[in-house]
């Protein structure tokens, strides 16, 4: 039964064109293109871009460098995990292109990149967050 | 010839999963980092939470509430509600002022 006193979000994986997931337990390490989101519930390590939305479910983790071009739901980990609180994982920086939905359930130990951030009691951002310009998240033309 | 959009669906559906239900956390006590000014980005929540009302009155299935984007179930009954009530105020005036509009033009 779902407490009303907390804010729910649905995820339909159709109507959210989240058409990639990487199974709990799964650990996958390298150089990663995901056309259309994901539904993270492993770990995830290295450096790529979603396009679309990323949603870390419970337990997963998500390592490295990675750009989200849609909106990103973390529900589980960001970053190593630390051996002390105020320890930040340099190595981790997510960009996100849209909104960061950041439960309390979610830990961040990395840098999170995002035009917004909707983060609700409990979560811990242990790594910094920063604002994503509008001139950082579009694309640069060069004439000539 | 197979139906490739039904294919992938069919794919997501089964590899992906169904719709699911989570919790994000405490409605009271959400913090916001928003681009524009706080005060407009706050309106804009209150007009997108309006719009998951009027299409959840719409729609018996409730439109599209929390897809995507957290709300408060709360919240949106409330927003419900008053969606409803100042519906059927503005029917009530409408009818009211239609019903004086004719009175007076077949009074005389």
């Amino acid at each position: 039964m779902l407490d009303k006193t907390q804010d729910t979000l649905v995820i339909d994986p159709v109507k959210m064109n989240i058409v990639n997931r990487i199974a709990a337990d799964t650990v996958l390490a390298g150089d990663f293109l995901f056309k259309g989101g994901l539904l993270l519930q492993g770990t995830l390590q290295g450096v790529g871009e979603i396009a679309g939305r990323l949603v870390v479910w419970h337990d997963a983790r998500l390592i490295g460098r990675f750009r989200v071009l849609g909106d990103l739901y973390l529900l589980g980990q960001l970053g190593e995990a630390t051996e002390t609180d105020d320890e930040v994982d340099d190595q981790t920086e997510i960009e996100c292109q849209g909104t960061a939905y950041v439960a309390s359930t979610a830990v961040s130990t990395g840098t999170l990149i995002a035009a917004k951030l909707r983060m609700y009691d409990g979560a811990v951002l242990q790594g910094p967050f920063r604002t994503l310009r509008n001139a950082q998240s579009l694309p640069v033309l060069h004439g000539g | 010839m197979q139906d490739r959009e039904a294919l992938d669906r069919y794919f997501t559906e089964q590899v992906v999963g169904e719709p699911v239900v989570v919790e994000m956390g405490p409605s009271a006590g959400v913090r916001l980092e928003p681009t524009r000014g706080l005060k407009l980005h706050l309106l804009e929540g209150q007009f997108e939470l309006m719009g998951h009302a009027a299409r959840g009155l719409v729609s018996p299935l409730q439109g599209d509430a929390g897809l995507g984007k957290p709300v408060s179930s709360l919240a949106l009954a409330r927003a419900r509600r008053r969606l409803l009530v100042g519906g059927l105020l503005a029917i009530l005036v409408l009818w009211s002022a239609a019903l004086w509009w004719i009175f007076l033009r077949f009074a005389h």
